[in-house]
């Protein structure tokens, strides 16, 4: 007799969506987490008074996190007290040029109208284009895509999205080309792509329907963004869901090519017929389980995937109220400097501290409660970082001067009066997210995300392997992400309810 | 006759891939990059579907 029916490892953002809807279902489920609180990089902690958010910084989608919410008796609504953040962005550009991006795609239109007048209209069509794409993607978001057959089984119940395969095979880059002539529009929504995770003209085009979903909605969790993870374990607890916090997974048991529950880091064994993961598909097939139990192929397989982008993040708390505008800030650079950054700067190793792009999130532009009375919070996503650095020096060493030198670039062009201000300073580096999170190489989605790592290409959620494994999270479609990583929780639930 | 054939199918090959690297060499540095970082992992497809 199993311990459990369920064990899930990681009680990150898409463990916690599968645990609470299989508990819903009737099963035990057990989630372990390594670390010492949920939401893997959904997640806000505290420091001297000020709450930061590790990693994301407000939500889109609504509708599909909705969907699992309502499959858990309730809706994301009731559970989570949300807050409306409107302009969806301001953008800094590097010639100075400031522009907003309203909820609203025709206030938006105004503001690109103040900007390029011609591009007007080829808003209106980018629009038109990108929502008709988003509406037949809809079902990427809630189907399996482990096998032909289910890729062959979306097209056909979303002949719509024939008309836009060509996007999987052209850029983000190539897609703004193709409808705006104004760079510096291009340069407006570009950013878009380091949200998948690279740069735009490694992005695949079929992305750009980010920039146009943006404005069905962006949200920002009162309290911080623990509150959605946090929702989702109170509702599974209500069916008898139990998580473990500090609790390290050291191996998957498999016995005859099937899963049949972990070992602890303390030795203790936990057995479930089925095991889910939520963490990262190498460290997964390769640590926990073990290249022994893998097929040839597998493991060749395994071991092709790259690691996605490390993103390092600065958590300021600053005692007086920053000359932003929104929630969030693009500093953006035009699309050719961010493919040069990547690669003739990020990809050879190298780290500037003059950090001339990033996202400033001021999230208590949006929630007040997150710092002391007339104190904020400003969290800055950097641009993204390599690993290994090529200057032979550890992250950790340079971390001190590091955070410095960027307080000083940043108050010097986008936040004016921040270096006076600053009474709190944390930067997180690729390191840190790999010893805190055990993300590895601090790869905040995982794997990366291009078209050879998509859909049929992404580890399966049903793993083809190991009978009884399954996998969540960035690792497994639909990929890096709060709506998507939760919506995975639900193409898991599925197949486990239809196999298990 | 298939000699022939062959030949034909041997030219028609030929003129396809050097239609193919004209359009290539035409290409902006950006879709160059594009492509090339698709051709570079399309030797993993087929172990990654496996996974």
């Amino acid at each position: 007799m199993a311990d459990y029916d369920v064990i899930v490892i990681g009680a990150g953002t898409g463990g916690l969506s599968v645990g609470a809807q299989l508990a819903k279902q009737g099963r035990k489920v057990l989630i372990l987490e390594q670390s010492e609180r949920i939401g893997g990089c959904c997640s806000t902690f505290e420091q001297q008074g000020f709450r930061f958010d590790l990693g994301a910084s407000l939500i889109e989608a609504t509708d599909l996190i909705d969907e699992v919410f309502q499959r858990l008796g309730t809706t994301l609504k009731d559970e989570v007290s949300l807050l409306p953040c409107d302009p969806v962005y301001t953008v800094i550009m590097k010639d100075g040029t400031r522009m907003k991006y309203p909820t609203s795609l025709e206030a938006s239109a105004e503001e690109i109208r103040r900007l390029a007048p011609d591009e007007v209209s080829n808003w209106h069509r980018f629009c038109a284009a990108m929502k008709e794409l988003s509406d037949n993607a809809l079902s990427l978001f809630r189907s399996p895509m482990d096998t032909m057959t289910d890729f062959v089984r979306f097209f056909a119940n979303a002949p719509g999205m024939l008309k836009y395969a060509p996007l999987f095979f052209c850029s983000y880059q190539d897609v703004l080309q193709h409808y705006f002539n104004d760079a510096r529009v291009r340069e407006s929504i570009a950013y878009q792509t380091l949200f998948i995770g690279l740069p735009p003209a490694l992005c695949p085009g079929v992305f750009a329907m980010v920039a146009y979903g943006e404005h069905a909605g962006v949200y920002y969790s009162k309290g911080g963004m623990i509150g959605i993870p946090a929702a989702l374990q109170r509702c599974g607890e209500r069916f008898g869901m139990e998580v473990r916090l500090n609790t390290l997974v050291d191996k998957v048991l498999v016995r005859n090519g099937r899963a049949v529950g972990v070992k602890l880091a303390d030795g203790t064994e936990v057995t479930a017929p089925v095991v889910v993961s939520d963490i990262n598909a190498k460290t997964l097939y390769l640590n926990l389980i073990g290249e022994e139990h893998l097929p040839w192929l597998v493991r060749v397989g395994i071991k092709s995937y790259e690691y996605a982008m490390a993103v390092p993040m600065l958590y300021l708390g600053v005692d007086y109220t920053p000359p932003l505008e929104s929630h969030h800030t693009l500093a953006t650079l035009p699309t050719d400097r961010i493919n040069r950054y990547w690669w003739e700067t990020y990809e050879k190793g190298h780290y500037p501290t003059d950090q001339q792009f990033g996202i400033i999130s001021w999230t208590s532009h949006s929630d007040p409660g997150l710092a002391p009375k007339g104190q904020h919070v400003i969290v800055l996503t950097l641009a993204p970082a390599p690993y290994r650095r090529s200057d032979g020096k550890s992250w950790d060493e340079v971390k001190p001067e590091l955070t410095e030198q960027i307080i000083d670039y940043y108050s010097a062009h986008y936040i004016p009066g921040l270096r006076d201000h600053v009474k709190v300073a944390t930067l997180a580096t690729p390191v840190d997210f790999e010893r805190n999170l055990r993300l590895p190489e601090g790869s905040i989605y995982a794997l990366r995300q291009d078209i050879t790592n998509e859909t049929i290409f992404r580890p399966a959620a049903k793993s083809k392997s190991i009978a009884g494994l399954y996998l969540v999270g960035a690792s497994t479609h639909p990929g890096g992400g709060v709506p998507t990583t939760i919506a995975s929780g639900m193409i898991a639930a599925d197949l486990i309810a239809k196999y298990e | 006759m298939r000699c022939k054939k062959q030949r034909h199918c041997g030219v028609w090959l030929l003129l396809l891939l050097v239609g193919l690297a004209l359009v290539y060499q035409n290409l902006s540095e950006a879709q160059k990059r594009f492509i090339q970082n698709i051709l570079r992992q399309v030797p993993y497809l087929p172990a990654r579907y496996a996974v």
